[in-house]
């Protein structure tokens, strides 16, 4: 039997603070704003139809169909998480790369309705399995929690309200992983995720 | 280590200091500001204020970029060559090109890729730049922001081309993103070299070792003689109570040669050879425990047998 292989690509969406905000001086504000939540207009469905729209301007008929032509298939969205704004998104391991492009060149996600909120998206890894994509999601996530600790206790109430949202945010998901970077027994969870996709 | 060569920057530029975080935040470690010069020099020019409070992790440099579309122009590249940490040049036509490649005194050539070129990039002319220690910049700015499908499709044929005419090699990648929302994390931007015709690995080293080169190698025309002598320390003129004590070490003044590939070029041979002969010599003398065990059992048993041997003449 063969197998169809696929590329597991781990996204953040960062929004770049733009000059309307300039409240926010120290440090770990402006952290927190470059990893602030996507509006929840942002749903699974509606990024895949993004990102294919882009490929489609970017590589045009030759992309979509290396994406595996013009109808559903190809590229999915496995995990999209509003709170943490970090996503992970199927598609066909020959043409990883042209989605990884056309990520690069997308700026806006939508907010509401008829309008777009500037951001920028980043791929912080490729993975060929979807548990390694998660179990890198979970570590960033962490590694974040604890940088923001060290860098501004005097800030830690923002953050522990920060925490709580994402959390809470999390759960309400399909899977409850990756909304609770403070835990620690998380591993067990993936596992049992691990087998339905 | 994530190099950007090339962050526009003017004094009164409110959006910088976002811009900074997010480049931070992206994990680049060293940024220039450019500062841009369009037309004739103005009489007096000076690289703007850094600006205040710029995160810790970033390392901030200097950088002009000279706009050059007349060849009686460039009397005095020279003397701008000591303000700024990179001086960079944009040639508008062949002929300024073919000049920045063969005799200006520049670090970088950034052309300016989302127009259309009207001519062909040369093997020839661009490798003659490349052996005198210039890189050629690729700035994904206007192709990734809102400049238009034009100034996006001319970015990547033209980029194509300049990766085809190069063969990969001497090529830098920054941002030249006016605002925080152009600037892509450093994978990203491997990325589109890759799509673009770059491997993985020598896109990498367009946004880490080459840009790292150009840094070093700047700083070395201008610190250096010649780019192959640097004093890195000068020796500390001792307190007096300690000056009878550390008198040797004060008079004697470290001097490291330094050696780099490209400066040095054609008209300066380096004894290369001398060096790496010692080298190639040394590990050859100290004995290992191994043979000098087996050495001593061997005189050992040698030892005995000569007894042995003794013994039986002496018994028959």
């Amino acid at each position: 039997m063969v197998r169809v292989k696929h590329r597991y690509l781990l996204l953040d969406i960062l929004y770049p603070s733009t000059s309307t905000k300039p409240s926010s001086t120290s440090s770990s504000n402006r952290v927190l704003s470059i990893h602030a939540p996507t509006p929840d207009t942002l749903t699974p469905g509606l990024l895949a139809k993004m990102v294919r729209e882009e490929v489609a301007e970017i590589f045009g008929d030759w992309g979509v169909g290396r994406l595996g032509g013009a109808g559903a298939g190809g590229i999915s969205v496995k995990y999209l998480s509003p709170a943490t704004s970090t996503a992970i998104i199927r598609c066909p391991r020959a043409s990883f790369r042209l989605v990884w492009t056309a990520l690069t060149y997308m700026t806006h996600v939508p907010e509401g309705r008829d309008a777009a909120r500037p951001c920028v998206f980043r791929v912080v890894r490729v993975s060929g399995t979807i548990r390694k994509a998660e179990e890198e999601a979970i570590r960033r996530a962490r590694r974040e929690i604890v940088r923001l600790r060290g860098l501004d206790e005097a800030v830690f109430g923002v953050l522990g309200g920060d925490a709580g949202r994402k959390t809470a945010g999390g759960s309400g998901t399909d899977s409850a992983v990756l909304g609770s970077p403070v835990d620690g027994d998380d591993d067990e969870d993936m596992d049992d995720d691990d087998d339905d996709y | 280590m994530f190099y950007d060569l090339n962050v526009p920057y003017a004094a009164d530029d409110h959006e910088i200091s976002q811009t900074l975080s997010f480049l931070a935040e992206l994990g680049y470690t060293t940024v220039a500001l450019s500062q841009t010069i369009t037309g004739k020099l103005p009489s007096n020019i000076n690289p703007p204020k850094l600006p205040t409070n710029p995160p810790t992790s970033l390392k901030l440099l200097t950088r002009l970029n000279l706009t050059l579309s007349d060849p009686a122009q460039n009397q005095r590249l020279t003397s701008l060559t000591q303000l700024y940490d990179i001086i960079a040049v944009r040639p508008l036509n062949e002929k300024m090109l073919l000049n920045a490649c063969t005799n200006l005194e520049c670090d970088v050539i950034s052309l300016d890729l989302s127009v259309r070129q009207p001519y062909h990039f040369k093997f020839k002319m661009l490798s003659a730049a490349i052996a005198r220690g210039i890189r050629l910049e690729i700035c994904y700015g206007p192709g990734v922001t809102g400049s238009g499908a034009d100034a996006r499709r001319n970015l990547i044929g033209n980029a194509m081309a300049l990766i085809r005419a190069t063969r990969g090699r001497g090529i830098i990648v920054s941002s030249e993103a006016r605002r925080a929302l152009g600037v892509r994390a450093p994978w990203d931007v491997i990325n589109l070299t890759c799509v673009w015709g770059l491997s993985q690995e020598r896109g990498k080293e367009a946004i880490c070792e080459e840009a790292r080169k150009v840094v070093a190698l700047a700083k070395l025309k201008r610190t250096s003689w010649r780019g192959v002598i640097d004093v890195v320390h000068g020796g500390q003129a001792g307190t007096k109570e300690e000056s009878a004590t550390k008198q040797k070490q004060s008079s004697r003044k470290k001097v490291v040669e330094k050696q780099t590939e490209m400066v040095a070029g054609d008209s300066l041979k380096r004894k290369a050879s001398v060096s790496s002969e010692l080298v190639a010599e040394e590990p050859e003398k100290p004995l290992s425990k191994r043979e000098m065990k087996r050495r001593a059992k061997k005189a050992r048993l040698d030892a005995r047998g000569g007894v042995l041997d003794s013994n039986k003449v002496s018994t028959e």
